[in-house]
């Protein structure tokens, strides 16, 4: 029972400890699956949500909301899926300049949806 | 009419003192947080009203037959954070104190912040403009390069 005790509080250590960082960003790739994204970074997203864009109605992206850490400061980082795929990810200033208007649309609506 | 007075003494001291502290607490550089707001097509006066702090610089250029202007914004990318102790000896040899100092500093990076026809086209980090996806910038990048490397 203590072991059981003393794992499940290392683990939680060690989950407290972890971070999203640059080099998990970077281990990104498009079409990955939720899990695939999940499994692969060493913290998962402060926020998930599902969100619309007015030219896509009927298309729902699902976005996950990281905190990156960049030494002592933080930052918001966002990956949208499409389906289940990895479509973009970025801060969401890459989001709004990108070339594609769906991709301005989903950082527009990450913003309104969580007052970034 | 309006009547304007002369403040001396004391009151003037400390409104100049209040100003000076105003303004040595504003932010120094804009986060990827605080850029955000920065949509395609804005306004130059918009984004300007909207920036935290102002840009370091403009440089108008021509190419492609257009006229572009763009502004450099310090960006803070990161921040690390470093202790160094010191030790005072007494004349014995022995340790009698140590001072501890943290540092911190900020890295920072140049956001270029590119208008066309005085509305927001395109905003990055140098880099991002020589690698973009978008044709046009991708054209212009040379130029916006020289001007950088000469800055």
């Amino acid at each position: 029972m203590k072991t059981i005790i003393a794992l499940t509080l290392a683990v939680l250590f060690l989950a407290s400890c972890s971070s999203f960082e640059l080099s998990d960003a970077n281990k990104l790739q498009k079409g990955m699956t939720s899990a695939q994204v999940l499994n692969t970074v060493s913290k998962g997203p402060d926020k998930t949500f599902d969100i619309r864009i007015p030219s896509r109605p009927n298309m729902q992206y699902t976005i996950y909301q990281f905190t990156l850490k960049l030494g002592g400061i933080t930052a918001d980082y966002v990956a949208a899926f499409s389906d289940d795929k990895l479509l973009y990810w970025g801060h969401p200033y890459e989001f709004n300049r990108y070339p594609d208007p769906v991709i301005n649309e989903i950082g527009r609506e990450v913003l309104i949806h969580s007052k970034l | 009419m309006m009547q304007h007075r002369r403040i001396t003494g004391w009151p003037f001291l400390m409104s100049v003192l209040c100003l000076v502290g105003l303004t040595g607490c504003g932010p120094q550089f804009l986060t990827y947080n605080s850029i955000g707001f920065l949509q395609k097509g804005m306004d130059q006066a918009s984004v300007h009203d909207k920036m935290d702090v102002s840009a370091s610089s403009t440089i108008t250029i021509f190419e492609q037959g257009q006229t572009y202007v763009f502004e450099y914004y310090p960006l803070q990318t990161a921040q690390s954070k470093s202790t160094n102790t010191t030790n005072n000896y007494g004349a014995f040899g022995q340790v009698t104190s140590k001072i501890t100092t943290t540092t911190i500093t900020d890295h920072t990076n140049t956001l270029i912040v590119l208008y066309k026809e005085r509305r927001l086209r395109y905003w990055g980090m140098m880099g991002d403009f020589s690698k973009s996806e978008d044709p046009e910038i991708l054209a212009i990048a040379p130029a916006i390069y020289q001007k950088f490397m000469q800055n």
